[in-house]
């Protein structure tokens, strides 16, 4: 246990100590992001998504979120996401002057962690990485908006070595700050 | 004559008794607005089903968004992950546009202009498999948008009633998309 939380701890700097310096050139691109979470594995119930995502470059992007259970049992499972993003269609900013493509596609590479069962007798603890494809991607930072809708994603569970699918429905960024008209 | 047939009766009776409430009011000679939704609903009560559900309805109000004009709905739901068709339910509705705020704090939700449209929804659901039981829900969607030519509902939390009227679980919904048909 103390070593996949060692793990984990290293992950989640790693990915800080990534994006912060390279976030500077970059920090009006930093979006709250809500959205869905659907797997496949035998997680039944609803979960949801709060996190942000944050513009690296033109075409890149990492984003960090939280993922709770939201039913039947609220917050009985709770898992962490990480991700960096790849804009295959266009850039996905080009400055505040000019706006970028309006729609595009992305494809995300990520790690999820997670405890299930929380607070009972068998709570486990349960490490995957992912890869993820959203088709559809409407807005961005310049608009201040951007929906990500139907993505959908395969998970690898390091633990049990076994593969899964997952969906997300949609995701909404809300850009915190927006062009200056 | 059975609880259930009771029960149906009961639901389509309150329903033309809305459809009646809705189109009386109706003060312009504009066409009945006709709209489709989709949505995904997950239930606290594993009597119901634990699994994420989906569900899809045809709506009809006399005049869009208007406050306090009942609007009614035929619904099906049905779980979509895991996928299973047993367990699938139509339901018979109403929802009230409570209110219709064009300067909202939501605003930010949205890249379209909207306005701040919450409501209450109540709507009975029967199972298509006659050994489960139908259900009384009432929902509010406390953050509903409306564009125009759509709403968007977020989070919005309900509570289940057996037939007998007594609370057996909650409800929550997500997110919810409404949209005109013209």
């Amino acid at each position: 246990m103390k070593k996949t939380k060692y793990l984990l701890a290293a992950v989640s700097f790693f990915i800080f100590a990534m994006i912060a310096p390279l976030s500077i050139a970059h920090a009006q691109e930093t979006a709250v992001s809500l959205g869905s979470w659907s797997f496949f594995s035998g997680n039944r119930g609803i979960f949801a998504s709060i996190g942000v995502t944050q513009g690296l470059t033109p075409r890149l992007e990492a984003g960090l979120s939280l993922i709770p259970r939201l039913t039947p049992d609220p917050f009985e499972d709770l898992y962490a996401e990480a991700h960096l993003g790849y804009s295959l269609a266009a850039n996905r900013f080009r400055g505040f002057s000019q706006p970028a493509s309006y729609i595009n596609i992305i494809g995300d590479i990520g790690v999820i962690a997670g405890i299930n069962s929380i607070g009972a007798p068998g709570q486990t603890l349960t490490k995957s990485i992912f890869i993820r494809l959203t088709p559809i991607t409407l807005g961005n930072a310049f608009y201040g908006r951007r929906d990500r809708i139907y993505s959908v994603g395969a998970l690898f569970n390091l633990d049990s070595e076994s593969l899964s699918l997952f969906l997300n429905f949609i995701f909404s960024d809300f850009f915190i700050a927006k062009r200056s008209n | 004559m059975s609880h259930n047939a009771r029960f149906s009766l009961l639901t389509l009776l309150l329903f033309f008794i809305c459809l009646g409430a809705a189109f009386s009011q109706q003060d312009s000679p504009q066409k009945p607005a006709i709209s489709y939704s989709a949505g995904m609903t997950g239930f606290s009560d594993s009597a119901f089903s634990s699994a994420e559900t989906l569900r899809f309805s045809i709506n009809l109000e006399s005049e869009r968004a208007k406050p306090f004009t009942p609007s009614l709905f035929a619904a099906i739901q049905f779980d979509f992950n895991p996928l299973s068709l047993q367990t699938a339910y139509w339901g018979l509705g109403f929802y009230l546009t409570l209110f219709n705020l064009q300067n909202h704090f939501f605003s930010f939700a949205s890249m379209r202009k909207t306005s701040w449209a919450p409501a209450f929804c109540a709507a009975f659901y029967f199972p298509f498999d006659s050994a489960k039981n139908s259900y009384f829900e009432t929902t509010a969607e406390p953050i509903r948008l409306f564009t125009g030519s759509s709403y968007v509902s977020l989070l919005s939390p309900g509570a289940l009633f057996s037939k007998n009227f007594k609370i057996t679980g909650y409800s929550l919904s997500p997110f919810k998309f409404t949209y005109y048909f013209y």
